[in-house]
């Protein structure tokens, strides 16, 4: 199947003027670029800020995206770029913070920084977490071995009807039926 | 197209055939459901690859999507379309086509004034006639002035369109040719 034919489509179809369009590519690559956002700014809130900056960035830059590259390289160039300039304004600012400890010794900014989280969402995380361990623990051999392949391992379904030695309509039910035992747990989580 | 979840699944994959059709289902005023799933599958994947939870507590994708909201849309924009972009050249080039001829041909006839009858005789004027009271090529002075007038205007005329159509420069040979008898008696 064609990579990325479905970026391709939401692209086309937000440069010709549909926002939900863009909606759907936020929700696809959101995670992943807070991923990437946190390696370079270490305050969860500023990288929401940043990651939430670079998708704006790409957004108002998307009518001059020509496809010369897949638009998730593109919005990983915009995202770095973003981040990077956040750097840069923060090394405006002293790195060691004038704060110290109560043992006397000097907190870095980074230390600072790392505090950004509330208790709620911390505990809504590691709970969101443990749930799809768990879930995933307690799913059927060939589901869990045809999603661990697919998400983790990044194969095609092609690839995976290879490796388990069975249909390709097979491995995509099986993923389609792994997700919804995943997602049957993961929902009332969000939704509360 | 009815879009089934295991469909929007494949399509999360990219392992979909007719992804067109199954786009606009997701994104139909009644695809609320679907949209919301797609982003659950997707944060699904994430949370396996060892990450993905914290945009979901903080609620990222409907801050984003309160943002985008206030933003123009993108309408109309450019797609690849290289010609399109390129057609201001159009009359560009054939302006400095254009004038590339006048100028080798006003080349042609300063240079045959001062080395006798051209050895391109194509390049000769109609009213370079035998018989005819003049130079060597038998242009008389006031058909060679009304020439380099011609040229002269020629060249001024494209100075000015230049200008307006945001043309290339003139190339410096070009203005030195044109000009190069002005002030000659």
């Amino acid at each position: 199947m064609g990579e990325h034919l479905a970026d391709e489509e939401l692209v086309a179809r937000v440069q010709r003027g549909d926002k939900r369009a863009f909606d759907l590519l936020v929700l696809k690559y959101q995670h992943r670029i807070v991923k990437l956002v946190s390696r370079y700014v270490r305050n969860p809130a500023d990288a929401l800020d940043v990651t939430q900056e670079a998708f704006i960035k790409a957004y108002r830059a998307l009518g001059n995206f020509r496809g010369e590259s897949a638009f998730y390289t593109w919005l990983y160039r915009i995202a770095i770029n973003t981040a990077k300039n956040h750097l840069s304004a923060l090394g405006r600012r002293p790195r060691e913070a004038d704060v110290y400890g109560a043992d006397g010794e000097p907190i870095s900014l980074d230390e600072l920084q790392s505090d950004g989280d509330t208790p709620e969402k911390s505990l809504l995380v590691d709970e969101i977490k443990q749930t799809i361990l768990k879930t995933m623990a307690a799913l059927p051999e060939d589901l869990r071995t045809a999603i661990t392949l697919r998400e983790i391992e990044g194969l095609s379904y092609e690839e995976i009807a290879d490796a388990m030695d069975c249909p390709i309509g097979t491995v995509r039910s099986r993923i389609f039926r792994a997700r919804e035992a995943l997602d049957a747990q993961l929902k009332p989580l969000i939704e509360q | 197209m009815e879009l089934n979840q295991e469909q929007l699944s494949a399509l999360v994959d990219d392992e979909l055939e007719q992804v067109s059709p199954a786009i606009s289902r997701l994104l139909a005023a009644d695809g609320a459901a679907d949209r919301q799933r797609w982003a659950r599958y997707h944060l699904i994947g994430e949370l396996l690859r060892d990450g993905g939870a914290e945009a979901e507590a903080a609620g990222l994708g409907a801050r984003i999507s309160q943002a985008i909201a206030a933003e123009p849309p993108l309408i109309a924009v450019s797609k690849p379309a290289e010609a399109p972009a390129r057609s201001w050249l159009r009359p560009a080039h054939a302006l400095a086509a254009s004038l590339a001829a006048v100028g080798v041909f006003g080349v042609s006839q300063v240079v045959s004034l001062h080395r006798g009858p051209s050895e391109f005789p194509l390049a000769q004027t109609g009213s370079n006639h035998k018989g005819e009271q003049g130079d060597a090529l038998g242009v008389s002075a006031s058909e060679r002035a009304e020439q380099r007038r011609r040229l002269n205007s020629y060249i001024v005329n494209f100075n000015e369109q230049r200008d307006s159509l945001t043309l290339p420069k003139l190339h410096p040979y070009v203005r030195i040719v044109g000009f190069h008898n002005e002030g000659q008696p």
